[in-house]
């Protein structure tokens, strides 16, 4: 295509200027797309920490805070919630199935969780999806762990590895005569959620580690291989998640623990407390967003300026144009081609780049910040996105475009 | 009749108070090679942009080659130009990042609709009809001489064997030797294609080449500055 080809080695004869030209709207493309990447990338993994669940339930607090404990394992709950009121609230018709959750232990950072088998049955994240094991089984004796992919991987534990678990959170305080009892039967697979972070024991596990067994205070107590069930009794969890048989009653049974009158409880919508949740902690989203456009404006301010300057150059150019018969739409057509072009290349330029930042920063991503970022920057809106640059484009490119056009007509 | 003007009236400022160009009658005879001189600022470029269909006329009647360029619109000049009209300048003939070879490959192009597509073939044989080798043809613009480049600049005012050949001083900046090289390619094509000439300059010695030498002066009834 004549145009193409014209437009081309104009630019390059001129490639000075348009390198830096090309390079500026680079930089301005790898920052929009990489912002906008970045931002729907995190938002969705949020989203998406767990779904299917239709209330989470815990003590009376906020409800970002409960989202927080039960969900994201960040921070502590200020009350438990008794095992009678659990009993209760699971024994209901309406309810399906019910997950506890049961926190206040860690094992080298990271969180221990009891829990039962229905968590390996019923939690999901992402579009419904259920938890997998990489290896081994779930626990089914009272010192099995399960433990999340990242805590194997960065802990290099393997199955049937023995582990300590204590009591408290971030210290390892506790020891026994058989300082190691727990024992690693499954390891999940990568779920990209907190779940990754966490290690799984039974409720009575929990107990188990609860009891004292500090030395010199341990006379009272019972003998590790001797623990009985009575010793190993449920008194309370931290929190509990519920599927309901039908999303019709979802409010009915969340007003109704709402108004438990045992003791003040607190039922959530998981997706309103994300939402929630999200809103309070992406301030920064609008801000970058804003900063990115600022950047793709004066990149392209530099296309046109870039352009306008040529046409200084090229009064000339335009003369001899018109004098071998190009209509005054043809250059206005050829200078459009030019600025097309350079945000072409930087299109490509610019995504390429990122494609391989983001191939490079994955793994830190996910192992610092617990980010997952696919590598695919592809997504509906990033097409927009570029959509809207090449329009911009165009709008200002029309300044020279039409400085040359209006040129062409009034040529001697 | 390659070119039949008769009251010609041209003003570059809309009110049409300074009338620059006022030319009640004027001719040039197919195959003819006419030479037109005046002094700078009389109007002579002007007068090759209104008949070349570049600027356009608001009085009086402008044919050429048959054709009533008064009433056509810009889109037609243009397209009238492209296949009718050669045009070689003083200086800045050529598009100085594409080599000859495009040059005049891109001139074919806009006139491509009414001629059959020139070959590859033809646009060689024509630079070295011009004494241009092929290595020159391959080099960018700027690594020719000026002499080379106006020859280049025939090239690509003639590949598409216009009617009507226009030269706006095309010699002035070249030294005799290169002008007279200038002048004898030139006129050889002309010759050998037909083509009418019409052909400003300053420079009477060159007037043995042409049929005929006129004035600006002589034609023009407008007010000149
Ligand atoms: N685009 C233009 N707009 C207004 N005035 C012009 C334009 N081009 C030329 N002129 C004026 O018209 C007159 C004739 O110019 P020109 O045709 O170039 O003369 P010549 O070629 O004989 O030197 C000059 O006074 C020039 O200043
Ligand atoms: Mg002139």
């Amino acid at each position: 295509m004549v145009f193409l080809g014209l437009a081309f080695k104009s630019l390059i004869s001129r490639r000075g200027s348009v390198v830096l030209t090309c390079l500026a709207m680079t930089v301005s493309i790898f920052v929009i797309l990489g912002v906008e990447h970045i931002r729907t990338q995190a938002k969705e993994s949020f989203y998406n920490t767990v779904s299917g669940a239709d209330l989470i339930v815990g003590a009376r607090t906020g409800s970002a805070n409960l989202l927080l404990y039960s969900v994201f394992r960040i921070g502590s709950a200020t009350n438990n919630v008794s095992w009678e009121s659990y009993s209760d609230i699971t024994a209901d018709d309406r309810v399906k199935w019910a997950i506890p959750i049961s926190l206040g232990d860690s094992h080298k950072g990271y969180r221990v969780m009891g829990t039962t088998l229905s968590y390996f049955e019923h939690y999901s994240y992402g579009k419904k999806r259920n938890l997998k094991f990489a290896n081994g089984k779930p626990f089914h004796d009272l010192f099995d762990v399960v433990l999340g992919s990242q805590v194997a991987k960065n802990l290099g534990y393997g199955i049937g590895d023995q582990i300590t678990l204590a009591h408290g959170i971030g210290k390892t305080s506790f020891s026994m005569h058989d300082d190691k009892p727990f024992r690693i039967s499954g390891i999940l697979a990568p779920t990209g959620t907190p779940v990754d972070q966490t290690l799984h024991v039974s409720l009575q596990g929990i107990e188990a580690i609860h009891l004292d067994w500090q030395p010199g205070s341990r006379k009272s107590g019972p003998e590790v291989n001797s623990l009985v069930q009575e010793d190993l009794a449920i008194k309370s969890v931290t929190a509990f998640i519920l599927g309901l048989k039908s999303r019709m009653t979802t409010f009915e049974v969340q007003r109704e623990i709402n108004e438990f009158s045992q003791e003040p409880l607190l039922a959530i919508l998981p997706g309103v407390a994300l939402a929630e949740l999200w809103e309070m902690i992406n301030i920064l989203e609008g801000v970058l967003q804003l900063i990115s456009y600022l950047i793709l404006f004066s990149a392209l301010l530099g296309l046109a300026a870039m352009l306008l300057a040529s046409m200084r150059e090229r009064e000339q150019e335009i003369k001899l144009f018109r004098a071998i018969g190009a209509s005054p739409s043809f250059l206005f057509v050829l200078i459009q081609v030019e600025a097309l072009i350079i945000c072409g290349s930087s299109i490509l330029i610019g995504s390429a780049c990122l494609l391989l930042g983001l191939g490079v920063t994955k793994e830190k991503l996910s192992a610092n910040f617990g980010l997952y970022v696919e590598a695919n920057i592809f997504s509906t809106n990033s097409v927009l996105l570029l959509s809207l640059v090449v329009i911009a484009t165009v709008a200002v490119a029309s300044i020279p475009s039409l400085g040359a056009y209006k040129q062409a007509r009034s040529v001697t | 009749m390659t070119v039949n003007i008769e009251n010609l009236r041209y003003a570059y400022d809309k009110k049409g108070n300074e009338t620059l160009l006022d030319i009640p009658r004027w001719n040039i005879a197919k195959g003819e090679k006419v030479l037109l001189h005046g002094p700078s600022g009389g109007g002579k470029s002007t007068l090759l942009n209104l008949i070349s269909g570049i600027l356009r006329s608001s009085e009086g009647k402008l044919e050429v080659m048959g054709e009533r360029l008064d009433k056509m619109n810009e889109r037609e000049r243009d397209r009238f130009r492209a296949n009718n009209v050669g045009y070689v300048f003083q200086s800045f003939n050529l598009f100085p990042f594409l080599n000859a070879y495009e040059n005049v490959d891109l001139s074919l192009y806009f006139s491509q609709d009414a001629k059959p597509k020139g070959s590859k073939q033809e646009i060689e044989n024509l630079l070295s009809e011009l004494n241009l080798s092929k290595s020159d043809c391959a080099k960018p613009i700027r690594k020719l001489s000026i002499g080379q480049q106006q020859r280049v600049a025939i090239a690509r005012s003639l590949i598409k064997k216009p009617g009507l050949l226009i030269a706006d001083e095309p010699t002035s900046s070249l030294d005799e030797e290169n002008r007279n090289q200038f002048m004898s390619v030139l006129l050889d094509l002309i010759n050998e294609q037909d083509t009418t000439l019409l052909f400003v300059s300053h420079d009477l010695s060159l007037r043995p080449h042409f049929n005929r030498a006129e004035a600006l002066a002589g034609i023009n009834q407008g007010k000149t500055i």
